[in-house]
């Protein structure tokens, strides 16, 4: 549909650096802007929050988790040789800090995160006593 | 030596606008050294195994997949971005030493090394 929509306009305009303007703003990667993305799953029991932090290192990626609140912070530098010049920059250094708000209370001693392929991925178990409970009606 | 060495190539892109609607397009940035233009890409989500970066004529082009079948099971609660593949293709100039073109992955960040020619390097010029 999108395309469509591009396509209809490119036609109008017929400006191909118009239409790339329009490609770049809807299918550009999430880290954009400076502040990552984070989306949450629910699997079984378990929330997933997931992060893209391409290029990250993990020592610069904190997960903190307090009630219901989800934090994630950290920073990610470019590191680029000394003796270069720039022909294009479209990539940001990061320092962000995020807290989102989880539906349940999460069980802490459970939690566990991994980062692979630039992806953050944290597994929040439900707490025992937010999980509902089927009751058997006699 | 100029920014015209790595040229992306828009004109493919404007084309190929049916196919592309799938993909992504990662944000890059090019360096140039003394020796070789270096692109970085954000690819967050693609592994090794499904980065392919062909090479036809002059057109260096890029492709990331991710593995979307591990989310397929996960029911979305909150979303702010969406999950896809990655494409983007750019003009190289004779400049480059098409052979010598190598590639790592780092954590979601692809990064190219592209060697320019030699003849194309800076040369010390001796004055008697």
């Amino acid at each position: 549909m999108l395309g469509h929509l591009s396509e209809t306009i490119d036609r109008c305009l017929n400006r191909s650096d118009f239409f790339d303007e329009i490609n770049r703003f809807f299918e550009s990667s999430s880290l954009k802007g400076e502040t990552p993305a984070i989306n949450l799953y629910q699997e079984d029991d378990n929330t997933v929050a997931v992060v893209e932090l391409p290029g990250f290192k993990k020592d610069d990626i904190n997960v903190e988790v307090k009630g219901t609140q989800f934090r994630v912070y950290g920073k990610r530098e470019l590191n680029y040789p000394d003796q270069s010049s720039a022909r294009l920059l479209e990539r940001n250094a990061v320092k962000f800090d995020r807290t989102i708000k989880l539906n349940n209370e999460v069980d802490h001693e459970k939690i566990t995160a991994e980062y692979k392929d630039g992806i953050l991925k944290v597994v929040l178990p439900t707490k025992e006593s937010e999980k509902a409970k089927q009751i058997l009606i006699s | 030596m100029t920014e015209k060495n790595l040229q992306e190539n828009n004109a493919e892109q404007t084309s190929e606008n049916s196919v592309a609607l799938n993909f992504f397009r990662p944000a890059a940035d090019i360096l140039e050294t003394e020796k070789d233009l270096l692109l970085y890409l954000d690819m967050p989500g693609v592994s090794k195994e499904r980065v392919e970066i062909k090479l036809e004529k002059d057109i260096l082009s890029i492709e990331g997949r991710i593995n979307d079948q591990k989310e397929e099971r996960l029911k979305p609660l909150y979303r702010e971005f969406r999950t896809g593949n990655y494409k983007r293709s750019f003009t190289l100039s004779k400049a480059i030493d098409q052979k010598k073109i190598k590639a790592k992955l780092e954590e979601g960040m692809l990064v190219v090394t592209l060697p320019k020619s030699p003849d194309q390097k800076p040369k010390q010029i001796l004055v008697n």
